[in-house]
């Protein structure tokens, strides 16, 4: 049967330089520790990412030669860990995150509306090139299509600003309209974006 | 209608530390030096 070294005489050596003595403490109560965080974080990367900090303060604590052999080696452990979990649920609450899960991606849901810069760059150009396009239209189908379109006024606003009827200024608009798609037809221009 | 008071029951599970994690720890262990200077500790981290 193989003789357990005690936890005590692992620590003092350890303190003394022996690293193995760290490793056979580690590998001991790794399950142990692991379990107890993972048992109240309920997530596999966040008990880790606490059982290597409370490993860092262990170490750090017995390399000061701060660390007291007034109660047993694993329930300090344990009480580091538990100090880190209270931390880490204290950090969370100032800072909820949201993490999508693997069927559901908040990201699928979110997104950002703004046009990337290659698309961005074709409706500049797009924009200019039916400027010009809007130029070749008759004047009063221009003018109306220029204050439906660009000004945003209503038919009715155009009608009172051109003196001519509701009627008309629609039928200028249609006109306008089917012009400009001759015209784009006529240049092979193709509008997309 | 009877109330079902009852909670689900939570799932006990028993995980270990990666492999990487703990030859993470003896190595930053290894590569830790604590100083004493005049009362005070410094650490020292060699890499």
């Amino acid at each position: 049967m193989e003789l357990q070294i005690d936890d005590s005489i692992l620590v003092k050596n350890y303190i003394g330089g022996d690293e193995k003595a760290l490793e056979t403490l580690i590998n001991r109560y790794n399950q142990r520790i692991s379990s107890f965080i993972y048992s109240k974080v309920l997530d596999r990367d966040v008990a880790e990412d606490i059982f290597q900090d409370t490993f860092i303060k262990v170490i750090k604590t017995l390399k000061r030669g701060s660390y007291s052999e007034e109660g047993k080696f694993l329930p300090w452990v344990m009480r580091i860990a538990h100090n880190l979990i209270i931390d880490h649920f204290r950090k969370n609450k100032r800072m909820p995150k949201f993490e999508g899960s693997d069927d559901f991606n908040i990201f699928s849901v979110i997104k950002d509306d703004k046009l990337n810069a290659e698309k961005r760059i074709i409706k500049e150009q797009i924009d200019k090139d039916l400027t010009l396009l809007i130029e070749e239209l008759p004047d009063d189908q221009r003018e109306v299509l220029v204050m439906r379109i660009y000004k945003d006024m209503s038919f009715k606003e155009i009608s009172e600003n051109t003196g001519v009827s509701i009627n008309t200024a629609l039928g200028r608009m249609r006109y306008a309209l089917i012009n400009l798609r001759k015209i784009v037809d006529r240049h092979n221009i193709v509008l997309t974006n | 209608m009877e109330n079902i008071y009852s909670e689900e029951q939570r799932l006990t599970r028993t995980v270990k530390a990666r492999r990487e994690t703990i030859d993470f720890l003896l190595s930053y262990s290894k590569s830790l030096q604590v100083v004493d200077v005049k009362n005070q500790k410094f650490e020292l981290s060699l890499n």
